[in-house]
């Protein structure tokens, strides 16, 4: 399958078997972009900030974030309503993928802005089929780029 | 000549004599017919012989009609029989001490008196019943509205208690309601996520085994093939056993802590007086070897007695001081203290550490089920503060934290003092 443009498929998932079954399916529903994962909110927002002493983004680069929302130090729901309240980091399109299906966690992320909400079956089978959608799904999505932040608040473009 | 002296004087002494009698006498009807109160005499049929003023104001009848009356027209119907006996016994001789009773005026009012009443004798024979009444009707009605006031009020305190009561226990029922969905929610979001991994990665497993085995399959197992081989056999097989095992083992330890969560709430509660030196001695040492290990400094204060379960206080402690050895700081030697001290009917204990402090966002949900502010820092589930406020809780004390990120942290328990 072609490798399209190089969205960075970032996934903020505190479970490591969750992450691991989830870029695996990912790949074979026939996404070859590149993956970085993040173990906690705070480390997921780090990224996309430019805080901390960890890698960080791109300015001008495209990404796409797989959001889950028990995570240690830092929530998803915590790190929905950061990134909603930036003008640019905004635009990144955010996928809540979490264990729970409760109506009123749907609710509040919808509320903050999430663009879909997916449920993580504990059906393998299920599993699968979901991440394999979500998978062609991300195929064909287009993506914006995201800028600025640096503290030299120059734009640079992807190469 | 002498003889007749004496004689012509006590004439003079007979008449002054009499004179001062009757001078008494007609005072004494004075002050009788002009009482107040009433005085009246009547024979032992009942039949009023004499009525004085005081009657006439408190009965309203002149004298004139009452002597015309028997006294039974002056009680009510209740008190006939009561004026029949006491009259019956006065005859007889006996004493009748001064009590309350009943009368009705002409006007029909019921009056509360005083009644006191001696036998009229001449000599030996009784010649009828004397009886001095007061009107104690305004002190007795004060009286009875005082007692209706108060009874009234008793059962107005008793209300409002049983109101407050209520209140509380709706209230209690409310906090341990909201308590226990939270629990579930929790747990089964936590349980769950595991349970995704188990799923997963048997599933990963049979994919990697279909694998291995249709390659098996093939006759000659060329060099090719076995490189093949590696990839399932080395890495795919043995990455999705180590997550179903660490996956189920971490099911294990959520569902233990669960099931020690609920039963704080349900068994009883063996109350005595803790001799709290002792438990933190028994507490310390439990925890001997990583303290040891880690270099911590231990201080521990005189500490008061409270009143407790000696199992669970041990546990709460034991959680804090877990705690404390959690959130060291690397960059530091670890000092931990405990100290208590008796504040009214409570003694406040203080488990106290040097080390990376929690943020003040996070004060309240430390004390969450499941909640992990530092997984890096050894095993534990998340229940640990939870535990300790349950058991905070039932003993009907509180738990709260002051902290500094970067300082360290305090943790406050109240508990009932011996």
């Amino acid at each position: 399958m072609a490798d399209r443009e190089g969205v960075v498929i970032l996934i903020a998932e505190d479970d490591e078997g969750h992450t691991a079954l989830i870029t695996k399916n990912l790949k074979r529903a026939g996404l070859a972009n590149p993956m970085i994962t993040f173990k906690d909110g705070r480390e997921t927002l780090d990224f996309l900030t430019y805080k901390g002493d960890g890698p960080h983004r791109v300015p001008g680069a495209t990404y796409l974030l797989l959001l889950d929302i028990r995570m240690p130090k830092v929530d998803g729901i915590e790190v929905l309503r950061q990134l909603k309240k930036d003008e640019e980091l905004r635009k990144l399109p955010v996928i809540i993928i979490t264990t729970t299906d409760d109506p009123r966690e749907v609710d509040q992320c919808y509320k903050l802005g999430c663009n879909s909400y997916i449920t993580k079956p504990v059906d393998y089978e299920k599993f699968v089929e979901v991440i394999k959608k979500l998978g062609l799904f991300l195929l064909v999505v287009k993506v914006p780029k995201i800028y600025g932040g640096t503290d030299h608040g120059e734009e640079e473009t992807k190469k | 000549m002498q003889n007749m002296k004496q004689g012509a004087a006590k004439p003079k002494e007979d008449t002054a004599k009499r004179k001062r009698a009757e001078e008494e006498a007609s005072r004494m009807v004075t002050v009788v017919r002009d009482s107040n109160d009433a005085i009246t005499i009547q024979d032992f049929e009942g039949r009023i012989t004499a009525w004085n003023r005081g009657a006439e104001l408190m009965y309203g009848y002149s004298e004139a009609e009452a002597l015309q009356m028997n006294i039974g027209h002056l009680t009510t119907p209740e008190k006939q029989a009561e004026q029949k006996e006491f009259t019956r016994r006065l005859i007889l001789g006996e004493m009748v001490t001064s009590f309350e009773t009943q009368r009705v005026t002409k006007d029909g009012r019921i009056l509360e008196v005083w009644l006191t009443v001696t036998k009229l004798v001449d000599g030996e024979k009784p010649i009828g019943i004397a009886s001095t009444e007061r009107d104690i009707t305004k002190r007795k009605r004060a009286e009875e509205e005082r007692e209706r006031l108060l009874k009234s009020l008793e059962e107005k305190t008793k209300a409002l208690e049983q109101v407050i009561e209520r209140e509380r226990l709706l209230k209690s029922l409310e906090e341990k309601t909201k308590a226990l969905e939270q629990v579930i929610y929790a747990a089964s979001h936590d349980l769950r996520s595991p349970l995704v991994n188990i799923q997963g990665f048997a599933k990963e497993l049979e994919q990697s085994l279909k694998q291995v085995r249709s390659l098996l399959q093939s006759k000659d197992i060329s060099p090719e093939v076995r490189e093949k081989l590696l990839v399932p056999l080395d890495e795919d097989i043995p990455d999705a056993i180590r997550y179903i095992i660490t996956s189920s083992y971490k099911i294990e330890t959520l569902l233990g802590g669960l099931l020690q969560l609920s039963r704080l709430g349900r068994a009883e509660l063996d109350i005595k007086r803790l001799n709290m030196n002792k438990l933190m001695e028994s507490v310390i040492q439990t925890f001997e070897f990583s303290i040891k290990e880690r270099g911590v400094k231990l201080e521990v204060g005189d500490l008061p007695p409270c009143l407790g379960d000696e199992t669970r206080i041990n546990q709460l402690f034991a959680n804090l001081i877990d705690n404390a050895l959690k959130f060291l700081d690397p960059d530091r030697p670890g000092i931990i203290k405990v100290e208590g001290e008796k504040r009214g009917e409570q003694v406040v204990y203080c488990v106290e550490d040097n080390g990376i402090g929690i943020a003040p966002e996070y004060h309240e949900r430390v004390f969450e089920i499941f909640e992990r502010l530092n997984p890096t820092a050894g095993a534990g589930e998340g229940l640990g503060l939870t535990i300790v406020r349950g058991i905070a809780d039932r003993h009907n004390g509180k738990i709260w934290l002051e902290s500094e990120p970067g300082k360290g942290s305090r943790f406050f328990v109240s508990l009932p003092a011996a």
